[in-house]
Formats: structure tokens, sequence, C-alpha cells
């Protein structure tokens, strides 16, 4: 279970000053070991780096990350920290800035491990996790991230990097049925897709043929926009003159989704246009309002229904003034990473620990229950699995449509 | 391609050619009176559109109210920056001021980042509805861009024509020193083109604002369009900039909607590349290195 390490209840009023006083443990630590008290000297710690872009175009992903790191590791620290063997470990979150560059994350994942000799690294977004890698597979250091493409670094020969966040055709085994069952199966027989023009444009654009080709939808166009696009209606427009029955667009985040939604709306297009990406309601319903109505958002949980995501709410709100759906599907890879250091008797022994880290199942965590899975596709568990909470938009407001966990075929 | 979809495309290439020209036309503005290129023109439409967002969703001010606010607090920015950063720099190599509009970019986006955040936002927009025509639409919100983009590009051209400033901000393009020596006011005039330069910026970033979203790292990818308008239009030349906006914006347009949106843009800028090699001055632009 999620909710208790060394079976102590951990989301039970935590106050701001234990919240911090567990975050900033690493500080404190080197002090009290002065003490020289021989409790204190078996309180160890557990370093955990973060190589992910703070700063920069996609510093949202990347700072809700952290957030979900910072916060798991102050709940841990504050429930008394993690029991491994004789030892009692407290975990500690160091993260540097990317800046969301291939470059700039492989300098950031050096000094983590060389420097501070983090073990344990989390990173966000494809070309901060292109750049981790570079340095944590040689090191043999377990690496947690959210990355959808780049599926050639990806699986059995890369054994210490877990994928944590379900990439859209993961989310598709959820999205799909519910969308069939919503409009019904014939009522979506075509669709067509819209991403950028780069490397995640492209796997992920091979990701939704491979998931339409599955549900027997026939794909009828693939538009690429730049980045630096500033006007969808081109794309949309010719997108639109393939009268898909719906459109896929991803991974654009919500400005761009909120853009390509209100050009489809402007230029008549009614059928559903599902974003795995976005994971976000406000700025599609501030661009497109209720012309954002049958905007289908897989993985997207604004309105907190379970006491936990409420709790998680509760603490995100209190200690960072701010939560999104993000940083809640992030929030539960902590929890996952100190399961495997308990199940694995070890913080030491990174292959122990992925070894470990792959069989963790967690029951009640924001995303619901969460399974590492892809064996057959990817000859190793890496991708991780999780409850698919999706938002729609009705009548200009977000609401939660579903919950259910991806129907995967039996080969993945 | 149906009589539908041309029209749809046509009049997307004539809103989008006008939009790209209201940003282009204070950055060639600036360009035209100073001789220095303001890389960080499209930071000063994203500091416009964001003033029009917290203007509106925070203290609750009327849109059309708060882009003219929007405006004017740019036009003093841009105003202050020319008397604080450019000024010195006048009749200095042009790298200088190069150096300092490009370290702009990275301050002003960087802190847009610290003090917006990374969040995209959106501005709900006060249009509704659009007309048909040909079986294409032209939604209101476009319509009013548009009319507006053109009412601007033609009142300024009418205020460079026809007013007092406006002739002197067009000696001091022609020759700083000979204006000074008729009794033009050149810094006046040099804060008052950057100020007017910005201003145009922030109500681009309003007006487009509305149209898309908001994020802090929007600049970079206006000054680019901005910049190759005014290089293929020839820089100073404001007529330059509204031509070359329009051609702008039939490529993206119908290259997008033909073919895609990569061969869209190296379209664009080997167009830029044919009028410069025929015209190394650009369509209407004059020569400034003799």
């Amino acid at each position: 279970m999620v909710g208790k390490i060394n079976d102590r209840p951990l989301l039970q009023g935590i106050s701001r000053r234990r919240f911090l006083t567990g975050a900033s443990v690493g500080l404190a630590a080197p002090a009290l070991s002065t003490l020289g008290s021989k409790a204190l000297a078996q309180e160890k710690e557990v370093l955990i780096g973060g190589a992910v872009p703070l700063s920069g175009p996609v510093a949202y992903w990347g700072i809700s990350t952290m957030q979900g790191w910072v916060d798991g590791a102050a709940v841990i620290n504050a429930a008394g920290g993690i029991k491994v063997g004789n030892d009692t470990y407290k975990l500690k979150v160091v993260s540097y800035d990317t800046k969301g560059t291939v470059a700039d994350s492989r300098a950031a994942t050096l000094r983590l491990v060389e420097q501070d000799g983090a073990k344990y690294v989390f990173s966000q977004a494809a070309a901060s996790t292109i750049g981790m890698l570079q340095v944590t597979e040689p090191a043999e250091v377990v690496s947690i991230v959210a990355c959808w493409g780049y599926l050639d670094q990806f699986g059995k020969d890369f054994p210490f990097h877990f994928r944590a966040e379900m990439s859209d055709y993961e989310q598709g085994f959820a999205y799909m049925p519910f969308i069939q069952e919503r409009y019904g199966k014939d009522a979506l027989k075509t669709a067509c897709f819209i991403g950028p023009d780069d490397k995640d444009g492209t796997d992920c654009h091979f990701s939704y043929e491979r998931l339409m080709k599955y549900y027997d939808v026939n794909s009828k166009g693939v538009e690429y926009f730049n980045w630096e696009d500033t006007d969808f209606y081109p794309i949309v427009t010719k997108t639109i003159q393939n009268k898909p029955d719906f459109i896929v667009t991803s991974p654009t985040p919500p400005g761009i989704t909120a853009s390509i939604v209100k050009a489809a709306r402007e230029l008549g297009f009614k059928g559903p246009i599902v974003s795995p990406a976005a994971s976000e309601t406000e700025t599609i319903l501030q661009v497109a309002g209720e012309q954002a109505d049958e905007v289908i958002l897989p993985v997207t949980c604004v309105d907190p229904v379970t006491d936990y995501q409420k709790q998680l709410r509760e603490r995100f709100m209190q200690h960072f003034g701010s939560f999104n759906a993000l940083g809640g599907n992030y929030s539960w890879w902590v929890y996952a990473l100190a399961k495997a250091f308990e199940a694995a008797g070890t913080v030491d022994d990174t292959k122990a620990v992925a070894a470990a880290l792959q069989e963790v199942v967690l029951e009640d965590t924001y995303v619901g229950k969460v399974a590492w899975k892809g064996e057959k596709s990817f000859g190793i568990k890496r991708q991780a699995v999780y409850d698919c909470y999706t938002t729609v938009v009705e009548k200009g407001k977000a609401r939660l449509g579903d919950v259910r966990y991806p129907a995967l075929p039996d080969d993945y | 391609m149906d009589i539908g979809l041309f029209t749809q495309t046509a009049l997307t290439a004539v809103t989008l050619g006008l939009m790209y020209a209201l940003i282009a036309i204070g950055l060639t503005l600036i360009f035209g009176v100073m001789r220095i290129v303001q890389y960080a023109h499209g930071e000063l439409y994203m500091l416009g559109a964001y003033a029009l967002y917290y203007a509106t969703t925070q203290l609750g001010i009327p849109y059309w109210f708060s882009v003219i606010l929007s405006a004017a607090a740019l036009f003093v920015v841009g105003a202050v920056l020319q008397v604080v950063l450019f000024r010195p720099l006048i009749g200095k190599n042009m790298l200088y001021s190069l150096a300092v509009s490009m370290g702009l970019i990275f301050i002003i986006s960087s802190g847009g980042l610290l003090m917006f955040g990374t969040v995209v936002r959106g501005i709900p927009s006060p249009f509704d509805g659009g007309i048909t025509m040909l079986g294409a639409l032209l939604t209101y919100e476009r319509l009013t861009i548009s009319l507006i983009s053109g009412a601007l590009i033609i009142g300024l051209w009418q205020f460079l024509a026809h007013t007092k400033m406006g002739m002197s901000l067009r000696a001091v393009s022609e020759d700083a020193e000979v204006a000074s020596l008729q009794g033009v006011n050149t810094k006046r005039t040099h804060w008052i083109a950057f100020g007017l330069g910005s201003a145009l910026a922030a109500i681009a970033g309003c007006l487009m604002g509305t149209l898309l979203s908001i994020v802090p790292t929007m600049g970079f990818g206006a000054t680019m369009k901005a910049f190759m308008i005014v290089i293929m239009g020839g820089l100073g030349s404001i007529p330059g900039a509204l031509i070359g906006a329009m051609i702008l914006g039939v490529i993206d347009s119908f290259g997008t909607t033909l073919l895609n949106a990569d061969i869209a843009y190296i379209i664009g800028f080997s167009v830029i590349f044919i009028t410069l090699v025929i015209r190394p001055t650009g369509l209407f632009g004059q020569r400034w290195d003799g």
C-alpha cells in the first residue's frame, strides 16, 4: 500500500513544519550526526536526484515532477523513513535544471551521479531523458522518467530505465473503449492525427497508428505542426477536409491543444478531439470555452475524487501553492521506489532495487492502481500502467468521465 | 481544391497576413528610425499579451480598455528601454545593439517564466460567432483582428505622412544628422519611435493572445516571423512589411493546407532568399550600408 510505510499512516495531518523538516532532512543530517548519538548514527539517507527541466518551455512538466518527489519524500520522512534491514533511511531529493535540453540534462545527471553520488535519478520529457540515459545506464543508476518516444532507447537493453508515465499508446487502451462506449463504435470509424514535427510527434503517430489498427479505425490523415506555429487554421483546415470521425492530437501541451480545438470547432468540426498529453483543462476552457465540448483528456484527473487524491492536492496547495493533474500523476513514483528498497533489502545494490521495482504494485495512488508491464513488447517490465482517469468537457465544463485500467492486448 | 476550401484558405491567408503585419510594422518602424534590429520585439509582444491577461482576468478591466492600457504600458517600457539601453549605442557598430536586444530576449522571457509561471494561459475572447461566405467561415474575432491590424497600419502610414511628428520620424529615418540640423529633436524622435513600435507589438500580443494562448516563451516565434517579413519587405519600410506579411500569410496558409507545415516553412524562407538575391534591399527597402 502506498498509504503506509513501516505500517505508519502517511497522509494524516502533516504540518508545514513537519513537511519542511522532512524535505530538508539532507541538510540537517550532517549537523545532527556530529552529536554522536547512536540512534541518529543509524539513521541514513538515500539521495534521489532530479535531472528535470525547471526552466524553459517544458518547465511545467519538470516542476510538477519534482514536486511529486519532494512531496512524497517529505511524507515518507515524516512517517519515520524507510526501514531496510536494520537501518532506517530518509530520502533526500536534489534537483538540477536541464532546461529541457539533452546537453544540460547530461551535465545535470553527471553532477548528480559523479559528484553527489546519486544512484536513483528521475527525469522528465524526451530531451532530458535522452541526456540522462547517457549517464545513468553505463553507471547502473536506476532512472524513473516520463518519456513517450525514443522507444529504441527503452526496454531490455536499458535494464535500469523505468518509464513511469503511460504513453499515448497505453492510454489508448483506456480512452478508445471509453469513447467507443460514449459515441458508439460505428460513429468512430475514421480518425486523423495532429502532432509536432519532431521525434516525439512521429513516435506518437506510430503509436496512434498501432492503436487505430488494433481498434479497426481507419486513419485518414496525419499533420505535423512546427512548434513556432502561431495559427492552427491551415493545419486544421487540411485535417478536417479528410472528414474524420475524431481527431487525436499528441503530444500537444494544453495551449496548443486549446488552439487546435478552437480552430477545429470554428471550422465546423463537431467530433471528439482526444488529447493524451494536455493533462490540463483550464487553458483549454479559457481559450476555447464551450467550443471545447467533447474534448477528451485521458490521464487527466483535474478534480480529485478519492481521499488520497484530495489529501495530495491539499498538501500540494499548502506547500507549493498550486496543484495540477500532472503533479498528481507523478506523485506515486517515490512510493514505488521506497517499496522497492524495502523489498530488495538494500538501497545500494541498484540491480536488486531495479529487480524489486519491476514487481512493485501500488493499489491506492493518485492514478489508482499501478503496475509495471510491457514484458512482451519491450522484453522487460519497465513501463508503468495505471488507472486512466479521463476527463471530458461538456457544456464548457470539465468533469471526470471515466476511470478504467487499460485493457492492453495479450502481446503487450 | 473546392471553392469552400479555397475560400477558407484564402481567408486564413489574409487574416494571417494582417496579423503578421501588425507584429512586423513595429519592428520595421524601430529599424527605420534607429537603425537597430530589435530582436526582443517578440518579448514585448509577449508582455503586451500578459498585460491584457492580468488586466482582464485579475483586475476585471474591460477587454478593449485593457488593450489600450497594455499598449500604453508597453509604449512606456519601449521608451525607457530606448533611453536607458539603446540611446548610448547610437552611432556605434550595429553589433552592440544586436547584443543588447539578444540579451533582452533572455532577460524578459526568463523573467516572464519567473513572474508569470510556466503554465500556458488563455485570454477569454469578447467575440462569438462569425459570417459564412462561399462555404467558408470568418469568425468575428478574426475579422475584428484583421480590421484593427489594417486600420493601425493605415493609421501609422497616415501619421508618418501627414503629421509633424510623423514627418520628424521620416526625416530621422532618412538622415538623422540632417534632420537634427533642420531642428528635429532626434532624441525625442528615437524614444517615440521605440515606444510606438513596442506599443504596436503589445497590441499584436493582445489580439493574437486572445485568438491563441499565451506563455512567456511565445515571443521568439513572433520575432522570427516579424524578422522574416521585414527582411523580405525591406528593412524600415512599412509598405514592405505589409506586403511581406501578406506573402508569408499566403505561403503559410496555402502551403500548409495543400502540402504541409514544414514545406510551407521551406517555401517561406526560399521566397525570402530569392527576393534577396534579386533585390538585396528587400521589396521596398533602401540601402542602409552606404
